[in-house]
């Protein structure tokens, strides 16, 4: 199971917007997969009863008192997990789009000396996942110039399926990088260049059940020049090892 | 220039000028940015008034249309006060940013924590291994 290694503490992170109706399901999801991990609910100030559905359900809950964006939640769950000592973190999605089943796999490649692995839902041998296209083109566009600057391929560089080691969460924790809004392919590179080794395994991705893909409308054309000019700026900024690297 | 346009103008910058002192009197306004602010509306309305001398200083650096110099001046200012208050803005949001996230987090510590136990340093992982305080779904 998922803390047969070298992880003894490990904070699953799930940042929720009105997600109410899913934790009921997920997290007892979580505690079949993973039953010595601890679940922290983010709740970026849903206008349902998310936190009180997560408490009741036995998961420690950071509720923002404003609504602050998915970046954000995540980066309260480093900073909790940076505070209470966790060794590990794996952070995902609270829609059901993400499979409890691929915590394990993520978690022990993880113990394989990994800072950051990244579930993608585009390895093969994977459940088929069906992108739209104007996502799908920006995937394919970010995720070429990421393992370009990174030598590692990555085929999913928006995935919000991570494990993290504890050395990368306090780098996120402490640091001031970390986008309100959705980190993506930059952050991926920063954290490369950083010296953080970087893996991608296949994880089992569901298809957003209803719901708007935060690239929508008008946010594309937003989206593609803020990512280009945050990826110009990573890739123009300082680069060094890892601090408190093995 | 003739007398009613100085006026005119003159009125202008007093309206500017109270309504920039009642902001600050009503702290809605920092101290810091009335002064910009007053500079701003003081340099506008001399210019207006002092005309001759305004064109004499165009002329000298050699400005054609010499109410140029005017608006430049004024555009100038104007984009420093923005890019300014959008620095301001940034810092503001990070700051919020923060003070949001340590206020969730305190708040999770708090809900879960043990009633009995006065223990500062264990977190929730802490306590859990100790077997205190999570209930597990079957």
């Amino acid at each position: 199971m998922t803390l047969s290694g070298t992880t003894r503490k490990l904070l699953i992170v799930i940042p929720s917007y009105n997600e109410e109706a899913n934790l009921p399901t997920l997290i007892p999801a979580i505690r079949r997969e993973a039953p010595g991990a601890d679940i922290l609910i983010v709740d970026d100030c849903s206008k349902d009863r998310t936190a009180e559905t997560a408490r009741a359900l036995g998961a420690f809950v950071a509720r923002h008192p404003v609504n602050l964006g998915y970046g954000a939640g995540l980066m309260t769950g480093y900073k909790f997990a940076d505070r209470y000592g966790y060794d590990a973190l794996v952070q995902m999605d609270g829609d059901g789009q993400h499979d409890p089943a691929s915590i394990g796999p993520l978690v022990r490649a993880l113990e394989e000396g990994n800072d950051l692995v990244l579930g993608s839902r585009f390895q093969p041998g994977v459940r088929r996942y069906r992108a739209q296209r104007l996502r799908a083109i920006g995937m394919r566009i970010f995720g070429g110039i990421a393992s370009r600057a990174l030598g590692i391929p990555i085929s999913d560089p928006t995935s919000g399926f991570q494990a993290l080691s504890r050395r990368l969460v306090t780098f996120h924790a402490r640091g001031t990088h970390f986008p309100q809004d959705y980190p993506d392919a930059d952050i991926l590179i920063l954290v490369g260049r950083m010296g953080f080794r970087i893996r991608e395994i296949g994880v089992t991705m569901y298809e957003k059940p209803g719901g708007a893909s935060i690239h929508s409308g008008w946010k594309p054309i937003y989206y593609v020049f803020k990512m280009t000019l945050s990826i110009l700026l990573v890739l123009t900024g300082p680069r060094r090892e890892a601090a408190g690297a093995p | 220039m003739s007398l009613a346009a100085r006026l005119f103008v003159i009125g202008i910058g007093l309206v500017l000028f109270l309504f920039v002192v009642r902001l600050v009197r009503r702290r809605s306004m920092g101290l810091e940015y009335s002064v910009l602010w007053l500079t701003l509306i003081g340099v506008a309305v001399l210019a207006g008034v002092a005309q001759k001398q305004a064109d004499a200083v165009s002329r000298w650096i050699g400005i054609a249309y010499p109410p140029a110099l005017f608006f430049l001046l004024c555009i100038v200012v104007l984009v420093a006060i923005v890019l300014h208050l959008t620095v301001r803005l940034s810092r503001l949001s990070e700051a919020h940013r923060a003070l949001a996230q340590e206020i969730a987090i305190l708040q999770a510590r708090r809900d879960d924590a043990p009633s009995a136990s006065g223990d500062e340093r264990g977190g929730p992982a802490e306590r859990d291994r100790a077997g205190h305080s999570r209930q597990e779904t079957p």
